[in-house]
């Protein structure tokens, strides 16, 4: 699970103001640039919210980005306040390479895992908003606090057997397939 | 015996009755949730590794024909008169329009959390609980036209863009496939946010709620939607009577699609079934 633990805030720190794009030239040594010069991103997002609220959209621009420095660039952190929400971005090595799918990047809104997904253009996506991609991992967790709203939180209605966090590799499932070997038929 | 499936504005207030009854008693049953879990089970992108069944993939129109028989068969199991009616979006365009009527489906969800407060599937009347979700939420969700940002249902015009290709699927066989009638009707379109969102996709968007995730099956709106789906393959099928599912054959080990997507005549999980044998649905169910 992802954390940004203090330790970890050593070097980079960004505070957009409201009105004004993140434009701070970042050192990609940690490899969060593709984080932290996502200013398309607050600049799009800061159009969405425009009329929707004032303060909602004060919340949105309030991200900072913090790095791990001397120990190794291999992992990143980034968190935000959100709608509310807080949302927790950790990328390690394989989510930096990509060599893995969506392996290295991981996700939290509210200390609960997003699950992430990659399309084959090298855009994201989630389990809460199956129908649409997004640019980036932040981008994609963004989206996804938008389809929570206010209340629901992630993880299954019962509170186990969550369905955010698994493989995503179909396992075969059982039950309603039956025994039909034929086409289409009563 | 081959039976029906009927546009749902044209079903009687008795069979309107016995459709819901007929969900909400293969919901009591746990039968329902079933269909929820291996929907959420078989979403996989195009950027992950491993076979693409449902979505992103040739096979999207006929998984869904068989998803969509399943839940019939389930349905029908309950009581044999009913058969899944389809939501035509083209010509059903209004929120307060069928399917989402209070003897249907209920209206759209309330302002503050988007929980549906009218019609059968009302999370008080306590036979309706989501219980296989990627959320906590237990209530079923909607925000039909996402009044926050108004969009629009996709039109006869987009419908008839897909119609008029007269190739069921291209390579890369994904959701960048830019010809092909499969992507066209799938809806993974060029382009970013509202634009990208064709057809088969936007509607699920349009919906909102649980349409919107990978949990969308929980909105019984889902068996009318791809019903709809299904009986434009088939108008597709009659336009273009000589072309069939592709590809043919599999993509062989060169090929990035090699070992992930489904060719004609090749097994499609988690059924024992093939491409090639969903087809012609003409023994089973027709449109009317």
């Amino acid at each position: 699970m992802p954390t940004c633990k203090s330790s970890m805030r050593s070097r980079m720190r960004i505070r957009p103001s409201p009105g004004k794009a993140v434009t701070e030239s970042v050192d990609t040594a940690a490899g969060c640039s593709s984080l932290a010069v996502d200013t398309t991103e607050f600049v799009g997002r800061r159009h969405m919210l425009r009329g929707v609220s004032a303060s909602v959209a004060g919340v949105a621009l309030a991200p900072f980005l913090v790095a791990s420095g001397t120990t190794g660039a291999e992992r990143a952190c980034f968190r935000e306040r959100y709608r509310g929400r807080t949302i927790v971005v950790v990328a390690d090595d394989g989510g930096l390479l990509g060599d893995d799918a969506s392996g290295g990047w991981h996700v939290t809104v509210d200390g609960r895992p997003l699950h992430l997904m990659r399309r084959v253009d090298g855009s994201w996506m989630t389990m809460v908003d199956h129908y649409q991609s997004y640019p980036t991992p932040l981008a994609a967790a963004r989206a996804a606090v938008d389809e929570l709203g206010p209340t629901a939180r992630l993880g299954a209605p019962s509170g186990i057997g969550s369905r955010t966090d698994d493989g995503g590799t179909p396992s075969g499932g059982q039950g309603i397939e039956g025994d039909h070997r034929n086409g289409v038929h009563a | 015996m081959v039976y029906t499936r009927r546009d749902v504005g044209t079903l009687t207030r008795a069979e309107r009755r016995r459709f819901v009854a007929a969900l909400i008693e293969v919901k009591r049953r746990g039968e329902y949730d079933e269909f929820v879990r291996m929907h959420i089970e078989y979403f996989l992108p195009d950027g992950e590794n491993g076979r693409r069944t449902a979505h992103m993939a040739p096979s999207f129109l006929p998984w869904h024909r068989r998803f969509v028989l399943d839940m019939e068969r389930a349905l029908r199991r309950v009581d044999e008169s009913v058969t899944v009616p389809y939501w035509d979006w083209t010509r059903d365009r209004a929120s307060t329009a069928v399917p989402w009527t209070e003897d249907l489906l209920g209206g759209t969800g309330r302002r503050s959390d988007r929980q549906v407060m009218t019609g059968p599937f009302a999370y008080r009347h306590g036979r309706w609980t989501i219980k296989e979700g990627i959320t906590d939420v237990e209530y079923l969700m909607r925000d039909l036209g996402r009044p926050r940002d108004p969009m629009a249902l996709p039109t006869a015009r987009d419908v008839e863009d897909a119609l008029a290709d007269p190739v069921y699927d291209t390579a890369p066989w994904n959701s960048r496939s830019a010809k092909g009638f499969r992507n066209k009707l799938e809806g993974w379109g060029p382009g970013r946010g509202a634009v990208s969102w064709r057809n088969h996709n936007r509607v699920h968007r349009w919906v909102g709620g649980h349409m919107v995730s990978g949990a969308s099956v929980n909105d019984p709106v889902f068996w009318m939607h791809h019903a709809f789906v299904d009986l434009v393959w088939s108008r597709w099928q009659r336009r273009h009577r000589k072309a069939r599912y592709l590809p043919a054959k599999p993509p062989g080990p060169r090929d990035a699609q090699y070992g992930r997507i489904v060719a004609r005549h090749e097994r499609m999980p988690p059924w024992d079934v093939t491409p090639d044998e969903l087809e012609d649905h003409s023994a089973v169910y027709r449109y009317v």
